[in-house]
């Protein structure tokens, strides 16, 4: 086995409870995605309806194509809850990934073996990708099961696959920021603080570009800007200019750290 | 590498972080199978010196080649020789002893459970606390955890920061014994240390570092012969009130009771005290402790701060080794 199958194998070792609880938690989010269309799915689309285009687009949630069922969920998506789940899952993998290793010390075990740095990284990220994956496929899991049970009609799952694709090109970006700051930084809490700081910036940014037209133009900079399963339920397909963008900001990130990660002191 | 290549081989190395020179301009040269202590206080580049040459700090400055090797460009195949004993580091406790052992010996390659077995028996570390959680291990059995990874492997070159650290006599001298027998196998060994004794019981050379610049690489026995013994005179009658002789330095005065500091040449001395009743006289060989101290306080750099901190550590250093 190479070494970065071993140094994977024991990341996902690490990590698999927390990929397992989150996996459940957003299950069990979709399912109650479902569970709740009955009761507010309707209502929920005309108030939506009901706004201005504005402010429509500012939650994402101009609606225009697919079934209700579809639209309701496609809003869930962007719900709170499993954002920050994914991206905090992102942000505690990253910063573990270096910052942390080094924080406590056991970098030193690690890197005295005959360990490429980048090895190292690069199985921490899969292992982080892995853990992504997982997500997108238990919200896809549970909204199968929610949909089932409750009946929705009108569900696509070809186009509910293209939004979990959507979802995972997204923490993969996010990954793209959070990793050089985790490849620069010897104290993983502070790499923490600082990716959560500038992941929050950059979801107010994408929020606001969508409302304020003084700012529109910086809502491009944002990857949140490129995550919007109403629009793919619009359209029945995801955009791949959105798919293409997310792709950079991780490849650009992920080079950058590790540049910096390969040229460091680990003191 | 050929058999004359140092293993470990700096010339004017330097590492510096801002302006702060942590290790300057530092020349040295460990040969293959040697035991090489590096002897300094806290914050004197000890743990700096070693980090460089583990591949985890770039040098600033100068050169640092180990196996003939370039230590940052191509540490990870200077990795596959090493072995490293970091001063202080996180276990991943969640693990049994017994996981950690075999992942890191997976990561340095090729099957290391024989000798795994070996060294675990040697320093008293028992199956049944390998298959414990490391959460639950003393300091002391981390410690002994943290030798058999650097160890299990049979590297040809053992780098160790402060390897005694937390570990009880006892097991110190098995300890010791485990690094004579991977000298005896040719594996040579760089370690730092403040504690003075355990230099002198298993260097051959040992370097001084004060801060960032070796003030000395010497053999540990010429180290002695070369510097000053300790006198320690008891007169029968009224001691003389003064002696002036060339190389003998008064200590201290209590009544018949003199101590001197006495150079190579012991024939003066000999020879003023041989007019005098003398009820005893016995000559010291100064150890680590004194030469350690006499280097410092001889610098022309003076560091009150570093040579007090190192006074009040030199007698401590030898309480733990059970001087």
């Amino acid at each position: 086995m190479t070494v970065a199958l071993i140094l994977l194998r024991s990341t996902l070792r690490g990590q698999r409870i927390s990929i397992a609880l989150m996996s459940v938690g957003l299950l069990a989010f979709a399912v109650l995605m479902s569970a709740t269309f009955e009761a507010f799915g309707v209502a929920t689309l005309e108030l939506m309806e009901s706004m201005p285009s504005g402010f429509q687009s500012l939650l994402k949630a101009a609606t225009g194509g697919g079934s209700a069922a579809m639209n309701y969920m496609a809003i869930g998506y962007r719900h709170p809850v499993p954002m920050i789940i994914t991206a905090g899952f992102v942000v505690a993998a990253s910063s573990g990934a270096m910052a942390k290793e080094i924080e406590r010390g056991s970098i030193f075990l690690l890197l005295s073996r005959p360990v490429p740095r980048l090895h190292l990284m690069a199985a921490k990220f899969a292992s982080m990708a892995i853990g992504l994956v997982a997500f997108q496929a238990f919200i896809l899991l549970g909204t199968w099961i929610g949909a089932t049970a409750y009946g929705l009609e009108g569900m696509d799952y070809g186009t509910v696959t293209l939004i979990m694709l959507n979802g995972l090109f997204l923490g993969l970006a996010v990954s793209g920021i959070t990793f050089p700051i985790s490849a620069i930084s010897s104290d993983g809490g502070r790499a923490i603080s600082l990716s959560a700081g500038i992941l929050v910036v950059l979801f107010f940014v994408d929020f606001l570009a969508g409302t304020w037209s003084a700012v529109e133009v910086v809502g491009p900079i944002s990857p949140f800007h490129y995550y919007d399963p109403v629009s793919v339920v619009n359209s029945g397909s995801v955009s791949a200019l959105h798919l293409g963008v997310l792709a950079a900001f991780t490849v650009g990130g992920l080079t950058l750290a590790g540049i910096a990660f390969n040229r460091r002191d680990i003191p | 590498m050929s058999s004359s290549t140092p293993v470990i081989d700096a010339a004017g190395l330097t590492k510096a972080f801002g302006k702060f020179k942590a290790v300057d301009s530092l020349d040295l040269t460990v040969g293959a199978g040697e035991l090489f202590g590096f002897l300094g206080p806290n914050g004197a580049g000890k743990t700096t010196t070693i980090l460089v040459i583990a591949g985890f700090l770039r040098p600033t400055a100068g050169r640092l080649s180990v196996f003939g090797l370039d230590s940052w460009n191509d540490s990870v195949a200077i990795k596959r020789r090493l072995g490293f004993l970091p001063d202080l580091s996180s276990l991943y406790t969640n693990l049994t002893g017994d996981e950690l052992l075999s992942f890191l010996g997976a990561l340095q390659g090729g099957d290391v459970s024989r000798r795994r077995y070996e060294l675990c028996d040697a320093l008293e570390l028992a199956q049944a606390d390998l298959a414990r959680r490391i959460k639950g291990y003393s300091h002391g059995m981390k410690r002994k955890l943290a030798i058999v990874q650097a160890l299990q492997h049979d590297p040809d070159l053992l780098v160790m920061d402060e390897p005694t650290q937390g570990l009880d006599p006892l097991i110190q001298q098995s300890f010791f014994s485990l690094l004579r027998a991977a000298r005896e196998r040719g594996t040579t060994i760089f370690f730092s240390s403040h504690v003075l004794s355990e230099v002198e019981e298993l260097c051959e050379r040992v370097g001084i570092i004060r801060q960032g610049r070796l003030v000395a690489v010497e053999r540990v026995e010429d180290l002695r012969t070369r510097r000053r013994r300790r006198a320690h005179v008891r007169f029968r009658s009224t001691p003389p009130a003064d002696l002036q002789i060339d190389g003998v330095e008064i200590v201290s005065r209590d009544g018949q009771n003199w101590e001197l500091k006495v150079g190579a040449d012991l024939g003066p001395l000999l020879k003023e005290l041989a007019r005098h009743d003398l009820d005893d006289l016995t000559l010291e060989r100064p150890g680590l402790e004194d030469i350690f101290l006499e280097y410092y306080s001889d610098s022309s750099t003076p560091n009150s701060e570093s040579d007090e901190r190192l006074r009040e550590e030199a007698p401590r250093a030898n309480e733990v080794s059970g001087e």
